[in-house]
């Protein structure tokens, strides 16, 4: 077991592509902490984390195929007591050092406004120029972008919407997006007469393994079998993710928290790191690139391609403003440039909604079901906030003083007794 | 700063109160205090969103479609979105498994009543 950032990890590394991420419990319960509180299950989609006993006893998480792996039971759990099984920390210290190896790293965009805080910045500080110096400062021979790959995701979903909305491909309307694993995994399990409405897009980072060994490699001169590409992510289902075996070419994936840890542990003095750019052929981005860090960020990114296609490759517009911010369901209806054709006739407009958090999408998905869903294009991500806000991100202030402070409202007068009884 | 660890914590359920029931009304209140922790919770998350959105609007590019290196990849390898090599390389496909679903539910571990009584919203708004 080591601690990265507060959150504890068993270090288990699943071995090659036999091994079926769907047996593999991503996030468990140590009983030996666990207070009881029940906060776990009240931020669970889907009832996977429950008491142990019935109605009592410390919680569990009771079969991993009901487990999405959104990790928010692990970022709000008060005492600490919830632990990350999966860790490939040390295979990727072993790559670094292999000389037959050329290690990529690809962080998602969430990473370089979360790691900050493990280093003393407030949370939001974006710190993408010393992050990326801090990875080749780790020994990485490239540093690729997921926000390139993000880029690319828009140009292929957008697409894909477009040509759903025309009529030109024969494929059910809403589009659900598809980059949260999470999302995907609980609409395999839980939705799967959905799954013709999820974008056939990989995730940016599914869309990063997959080109960087026949596109990047060569466009950067590397041999892609001595490729090692180490997924960053501020997410516990990338991990699940990265095992699927549709998706080809990622060789390890760490959060936020272990990237955090391997810093330190090469005593990586992060705040006084000059800034560097990633390496361009995969790692140039843009604002659209960057905002699918944030809820509502995949719309705001599709929109800003469909109102330039729609315009005919003419008109720009930047901001949908409509769609930020944290509330659980935004929708909005999009007037656009120029009518298009449809399955139903001409439109000016479409409509979007955003699920801030999976448990929103159960209303969205019912009404799918129902064929009462009045929208185009439907975000989800599996956790309140989005990525930035992932189960693979530093813990937020106040989650684990919740504990310490009520028991210092509450058993204040008690205080000294502990003092006098306690060994520490 | 830690007014008490989790150590001193059970320490404390040990010492101050020892019974289950009475360990069940400290889990209360753990979480009714920690509701008005949580509300900050959410100003802490609408600062890292704050975050994005000020950078987004500092990057010369804000459009994927202006990204150079995505044009570039376009024009060396993907051909246009959709194009049989982008499907190839860059779409994918889903499994139903819902049969574990199932499995569960008759093993009676999952109820899918209970599924769908689940609240929609989250502790942190
Ligand atoms: S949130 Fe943590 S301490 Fe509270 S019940 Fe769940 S696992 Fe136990
Ligand atoms: S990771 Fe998500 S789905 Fe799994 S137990 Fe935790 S909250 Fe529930
Ligand atoms: S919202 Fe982002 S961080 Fe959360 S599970 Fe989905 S992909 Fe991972």
């Amino acid at each position: 077991m080591i601690e990265c950032e507060g959150v504890n990890y068993l270090g288990i590394i699943p071995s090659g592509k036999e091994t079926n991420p769907a047996d593999i419990f991503f996030v468990q319960v140590d009983k030996t902490k666990c207070i009881e509180c029940g906060t776990c299950s009240e931020y669970c989609p889907t009832t996977a984390i429950r008491p142990s006993n019935g109605n009592d006893g410390p919680r569990e998480v009771v079969h991993p195929g009901l487990c999405i792996n959104c990790g928010q039971c692990l970022i709000h759990c008060p005492a600490g007591a919830i632990y990350e099984t999966v860790s490939y920390i040390d295979e990727i210290f072993d790559a670094i050092n292999n000389p037959n190896k050329y290690t990529v790293a690809v962080p998602a965009p969430a990473i370089r406004y979360a790691l900050s805080e493990c280093f003393g910045y407030s949370p939001g500080t974006c710190t993408y120029g010393k992050m990326v110096t801090a990875l080749r400062e780790l020994g990485f021979d490239k540093v690729w972008d997921n926000q390139f790959t993000a880029d690319l995701t828009i140009m292929e979903e957008g697409t894909e919407l477009l040509k759903r909305i025309t009529g030109e491909i024969d494929r059910p309307l809403p589009q659900f997006t598809s980059c949260c694993p999470a999302w995907i995994k609980y609409v395999e399990t839980f939705y799967p007469e959905l799954l013709p409405h999820i974008s056939s897009c990989k995730s940016p980072i599914g869309m990063a393994a997959a080109a960087a060994r026949v596109y990047g490699a060569k466009e950067a001169g590397i041999n892609p079998n001595q490729m090692y590409f180490v997924s960053i992510m501020p997410c516990i289902a990338k991990k699940f993710e990265g095992l699927r075996p549709e998706i080809v070419g990622i060789d390890a994936t760490i959060t936020t928290r272990e990237l955090a840890y391997m810093l330190k542990s090469k005593k990586i003095d992060f705040q006084k790191l000059p800034e560097s750019k990633t390496d361009p052929i995969m790692g140039v981005s843009s604002g659209a690139g960057t905002i699918f860090a944030a809820t509502g960020g995949v719309t705001e990114a599709a929109l800003r391609f469909l109102y330039w296609k729609i315009s005919g490759e003419k008109k720009e517009k930047i901001n949908f403003k409509v769609v930020r911010g944290l509330k659980g369901i935004k929708e909005a209806t999009i007037k656009l440039p120029k009518k298009i054709k449809t399955i139903n006739g001409e439109t000016d407009t479409i409509k979007v909604a955003v699920a801030s958090g999976v448990r929103y999408a159960r209303v969205l998905c019912d009404q799918v079901k129902k064929g009462t869903s009045p929208y185009h294009f439907i975000e989800v991500m599996a956790c309140p906030g989005g990525c930035v806000c992932g189960g693979g991100e530093p813990i937020l202030p106040g989650v684990r003083e919740a504990v310490e402070m009520t028991l210092k409202r509450w058993y204040g007068g008690l205080k000294k007794r502990i003092k006098d009884t306690q060994e520490v | 700063m830690a007014i008490l660890s989790r150590r001193q914590f059970i320490k404390l359920g040990m010492i101050g109160v020892g019974s289950l029931m009475v360990g069940f009304r400290i889990t209360n209140k753990v979480y009714a205090a920690a509701s008005n922790i949580i509300k900050s919770l959410s100003d802490y998350m609408k600062e890292r969103l704050q975050g994005i959105y000020k950078r987004d609007a500092s990057m010369e590019i804000r459009c994927s479609q202006d990204n150079p290196m995505i044009k570039y990849a376009y024009k060396k390898f993907f051909i246009t979105p959709m194009s049989p090599v982008s499907e190839d390389v860059l779409h994918t496909s889903y499994i139903d498994r819902s049969c574990v679903v199932k499995k569960l539910e008759s093993e009676g571990i999952f109820s899918r009543e209970q599924f769908n009584n689940i609240p929609i919203k989250y502790p942190c708004e």
